[in-house]
């Protein structure tokens, strides 16, 4: 990697114009992009009678945090926020060990039964259920654990992995063979292989399934819902947050502030994990 | 590279040590989990919480508050596989003979206490909607009212010079020149057009009003052997709101707004008037205790237009498997109290409900604007419902197969100007509803002609005489 | 693969590799089977049911489901928008979110990082928000519609969401802002495959920008492009949350695609129950449609692979 670092230094195909103009679209895409976002953070400190009345106004006339007082007593923040914490951490590292062990295999070797396995895979992504929702539920209280993070942790790995499992099965495919050759040469077995040369490399795909697993459990709220429907000990964030929103009154600014505080620790995630988008491959073939 | 290798096995060993953490549970006291979507009782619910809580400190509630459509897509799946909350109120798509079917209910009157069940408003708990073959299973939650009464903001009308209008025509002329007037600063009509239910509650009561004969929401009725969809009172109501629309006296955003927002709008004084329910009047003193407005029925489209009354709502009851059936009376006693507790005092002050407890309502409907509510409201007159005449029709609505497109779509289609000919679709609807309903009654072996009601006159109160004359 | 006799030691090591292997998917196998197959299983059971989801009274009725569903209007309105939908959405957020990728995958550009995080905000924020966010922003008094009367490219503010002509396209921009960043996200990790060197060798040897992006970058990134545009088409066909906040699938049905067809038979209705059963059905019916389309893709990119 350091190599191809060096090269990129002295070497200067990045000619000034190209760059410029990057900047510039990049810089107007990305504020219109924010450009709602922001306006949410806005709006979550607002007085809930201002909120229509300065509708788009990007600067209040009033600020207050009463809405974040709100929504934190309301949603049981201590109690639900170390749920959310600790059931996105154990789905995360559950669905990235079972992603990457099956994508690897599933993108390297032509074992027995491969064939229908991705076919397996890709078709039921296919399909919309109606809801997944009675089925789980009724595995999860058979496994006797109902109301349990653990349940929520099991069956929130169960959701959506193919994705991750195709991504990890299509980028392994694509490892030159020499890698592998290398370090059987060096003595690796099987195992050896995978953890000492595989793991490392796939960090970019490992980096995408973190972040959108996190994203993806921290907002999970129909299954955590009902999991946890008879034990609001062990509920989660999303949930605690979603009663904001009611059928005929609507606390507009504490959706905002509700949604802001949510947002925060993806963000976290994000910023966290994105330097690992770094050329895995090259790195591992030149040093 | 060894960065990721950590992550990894800190994340396994995190996993085990989550798995391991077992959930605290000291000897608690009694866990009540409360679930509704009552929403626009809240603040009031949540003090009752509390105050319940204290005083009965072997009593802890947990009340989730859900919106219903969230309800039937989770909790429905947990009550049947027998893990519902402790109380609960009936789906709004299920009636009282299908949740006693499923067993769901206890009988309540094992565990309140008679004075309890007396001090209920005569004639607030009916057979068949919150009793089955005398056993009390559910509650309502409220006196029911129509929830399509017409608020009209008065600074505007006044602005404008406008009386409040009475009929259609005036009604159509008052929002074109208000609209005129505001130029762009208010319109004459707003609505939650994003949510069909609202289109069509205000498409039915204007039919109504323009003397069609037509049940209320979600409920089936004859006329002429046909579903009455495309009568002439039907025809009128639509035609008004396809003029609202075509002179641009809409607020321009209705078709892409929900009922709260519509609310919230029509508070900044975006629109001189709006149809919905007696839950505005609570949400605006709150946030709004400068606007000045009005209520009254929809406006008058035929000599014999009528506003219909809603039937009785049925609520909570005491699910079948929970451990603690006394503390869930308890609960309700407290919920229903009279003196101990004011929850129901609360609610009615506050303009939210109009309690079914007696005694309730005289002291504490102190707010004028709820009174005109009020005496609105009780110019309803009572409409023939096919239930009253023969209870297996209850069963009607369990088999049922509803047409689409819906009335309500139909509605949101006038309103966003997605249809051109609306009664080509309501002639439709009333073709497709018709083989529906004889469908459903033939499986049930029911008699279709029990749908229609040969001496009902529109515009006159449907009596028990009347239900008598039938048979 | 090879008609060679093998070795008996050579076969050995075929049944240990076989048993590495599946050692390594039997925990995938394992969830997948109880949290995606025993539900897909029951959803196709249901299927074959008159059940309104609500109560315990199911009938077995056969395939009379899907005759009933191949009679439907809405149905088949609901499955052309989710094709509609489709089309619109893939292009576009394959194409965009490859632009931003490969932009932000320069180690030279500065800021990139502070890019990077600005794009892909829209993914962390829920439905909930963006049905809120968005009636203001596209309302007749808002950003959009004053950017263009101001801009004299429309005479009068439109109502975009609201509009049966326009409310498709205005959920199709509001998708591809909320969802570009996945895309960004799985383009940045398919472009980690692309070693520097071999794009350096490319403009040592006088390449533009452009050609050593098609003719250096695309070969070496395509089967996991296959994979990212195959995800988007089938999460496209699947998409629910946005546009049911959006619009409920709304003005009259102009927006209603398979999924908010499916919630709202499902879990609502005006009159009678919801049906449970019926949804299943068209579910189950446009899943395999997909399967169909999914399977030619597959072939196609199997064949770009080979190439």
């Amino acid at each position: 990697m350091t190599v191809a670092k060096n090269i990129g230094k002295k070497k200067h195909f990045a000619f000034k114009p190209f760059m410029l103009l990057a900047h510039a679209i990049l810089l107007i895409c990305s504020l219109i992009w924010i450009y709602p976002i922001v306006w949410t953070i806005i709006s979550s400190f607002k007085p809930q009678a201002n909120f229509f009345k300065e509708q788009l106004n990007l600067l209040p006339s009033m600020m207050t945090l009463d809405n974040y007082i709100r929504v934190w007593s309301k949603a049981n923040f201590t109690i639900y926020f170390t749920n959310s914490v600790i059931v996105t951490i154990c789905t995360v590292a559950l669905v990235l060990i079972m992603t990457n062990m099956a994508g690897y295999v599933l993108g390297r070797y032509k074992f027995f039964g491969r064939g229908f396995l991705m076919a397996l895979f890709l078709s039921s992504i296919c399909i919309p259920l109606v809801s997944t929702l009675i089925p789980v539920y009724q595995i999860v209280k058979s496994m006797g654990l109902m109301g349990t993070r653990l349940g929520l942790i099991l069956s929130g790995a169960g959701g959506a992995h193919v994705i991750f499992l195709l991504l990890f099965s299509s980028y392994y495919s694509t490892v030159p063979n020499e890698l592998e050759e290398a370090a059987k040469l060096d003595g690796c077995g099987f195992l050896g292989t995978y953890i000492s040369v595989m793991v490392p490399l796939s960090s970019p795909i490992t980096t995408t399934v973190v972040i959108m697993e996190s994203l993806w459990t921290w907002n999970a709220f129909q299954l955590p819902l009902i999991l946890t429907l008879n034990n609001p000990a062990s509920r989660t964030l999303a949930v605690g947050l979603y009663a904001f929103k009611g059928e005929n009154v609507v606390d507009w600014t504490g959706i905002c502030a509700g949604g802001a505080i949510a947002m925060v620790p993806i963000i976290i995630v994000f910023i966290a994990f994105q330097k690992f988008f770094i050329n895995g491959m090259a790195g591992a073939v030149k040093g | 590279m060894k960065t990721t290798r950590f992550l990894l096995s800190l994340m396994l060993v995190l996993t085990l040590c989550a798995s391991c953490i077992t959930i605290a549970a000291a000897d608690e006291p009694i866990v009540l989990r409360v679930t509704d979507w009552s929403d626009s009782t809240l603040v009031y619910r949540e003090q009752f919480h509390k105050e319940f809580m204290e005083k009965n400190p072997d009593i802890k509630i947990e009340y989730t508050q859900l919106t219903i459509d969230q309800f039937n897509s989770t909790v429905v799946g947990a009550i049947q596989n027998g893990d519902g909350p402790d109380l609960f109120p009936v789906p709004t798509t299920l009636n009282l003979a299908s949740v006693v079917n499923e067993g769901w209910y206890l009988d309540m009157e094992q565990y309140v206490s008679p004075e309890f069940v007396a001090s209920f408003l005569d004639g607030a708990l009916v057979e068949g909607v919150h009793r089955k073959n005398g056993v009390l299973y559910t509650l309502p939650e409220a006196g029911s009212l129509s929830n399509s009464m017409l608020f009209y903001n008065k600074d505007i009308l006044a602005e404008c010079g406008l009386e409040v209008p009475t009929t259609f025509e005036e009604f159509r002329e008052a929002c074109r020149v208000i609209t005129e007037k505001g130029a762009g600063n208010y319109y004459g009509l707003i609505e939650g057009g994003k949510q069909a239910n609202r289109c069509e509650a205000l498409l039915r009561a204007l039919a109504q009003s323009a003397g069609a004969k037509l049940s209320i929401s979600a409920r089936a009725l004859t006329v002429d052997g046909r579903a009455p969809y495309d009568s002439e009172g039907m025809k009128l109501a639509a035609e008004l709101l396809q003029g609202i629309v075509e002179d641009g006296s809409l607020y321009p955003d209705t078709a892409s707004i929900t009922a709260p927002e519509a609310r919230e709008l029509f508070a900044q004084g975006k629109a001189a008037f709006l149809c919905q329910g007696l839950w505005c009047i609570g949400t605006w003193a709150n946030d709004h205790p400068e606007l000045n407005y009005g209520v009254m029925t929809v406006p008058k489209g035929a000599e014999n237009g009528y506003v219909a009354t809603v039937e009785p709502g049925l609520w909570m009851g005491i699910y079948a498997n929970t451990k603690y059936p006394e503390a869930c009376a308890r609960y309700l006693e407290a919920l229903y109290s009279a003196d101990e507790y004011h929850y129901q005092a609360d609610v009615v002050k506050s303009g939210s409900y109009v309690s079914v407890i007696k005694g309730i309502n005289e002291e504490n409907m102190v707010d004028p604007i709820m009174k005109e509510y009020y005496d609105a409201a009780m110019t309803c007159i009572d409409i023939p419902v096919v239930t009253s005449r023969d209870a297996k029709f209850y069963d009607f609505y369990g088999v049922v197969v509803g047409s689409t497109p819906s009335l309500a779509s139909i509605a949101q289609g006038i309103l966003s100007q997605a249809i051109d000919e609306p009664m080509d679709y309501l002639s439709m609807l009333a073709d497709a509803e018709t083989a529906a309903w004889k469908t459903a009654c033939s499986t049930l072996g029911l008699d279709f002609a029990e749908l229609e009601f040969t001496n009902w006159v529109a515009g006159q109160a449907y009596t028990a005489e009347d239900y008598a004359a039938l048979n | 693969m090879s008609t060679i006799k093998l070795t008996k030691a050579q076969r050995k090591n075929r049944i240990k590799l076989n048993l590495w292997c599946w050692s390594f998917v039997s925990m995938t196998l394992i969830f997948y089977i109880l949290f995606q197959g025993y539900p897909i299983i029951r959803s196709i059971y249901y299927s074959l049911f008159n059940w309104s989801g609500m109560t315990s009274n199911m009938t077995y009725v056969g395939l009379d489901n899907y005759k009933t569903l191949l009679a439907d209007n809405l149905f088949w309105g609901a499955f052309k928008n989710s094709f509609r939908y489709m089309v619109m959405v893939v292009p576009l957020e394959v194409v965009i979110s490859l632009f931003f990728a490969y932009l932000l995958n320069d180690e030279k550009l500065r800021g990139r990082t502070a890019y990077r995080i600005m794009l892909f905000m829209p993914v962390v924020v829920t439905a909930s928000i963006v049905g809120i966010v968005m009636v203001f922003i596209w309302s007749s008094t808002g950003i959009v519609n004053n950017t263009l009367v101001g801009l004299g490219a429309i005479p009068k503010a439109i109502n975009w969401l609201g509009n049966k002509k326009y409310a498709m396209q205005t959920v199709v921009i509001v998708s591809v802002w909320k969802d570009m960043g996945t895309y960004m996200i799985y383009w940045l990790a398919a472009l980690q495959g692309v070693p520097a060197d071999v794009i350096e060798a490319a403009n040592v040897d006088g390449a533009t920008r452009v050609q050593t992006f098609f003719r250096v970058v695309v070969p070496i990134i395509l089967p996991t492009a296959g994979i990212i545009v195959i995800l988007c088409t089938i999460n496209s066909l699947k998409a629910f949350d946005l546009i049911q906040t959006l619009t409920g699938g709304g003005p009259f049905y102009a927006t209603d695609v398979i999924a908010t067809f499916v919630y709202r038979t499902a879990f609502t209705s005006e009159m009678g129950l919801p049906r449970f059963g019926y949804a299943s059905a068209a579910a189950t019916l446009f899943g395999f449609v997909v399967i169909i389309i999914g399977a030619v893709l597959n072939t196609v990119k199997g064949k770009l692979q080979q190439q």
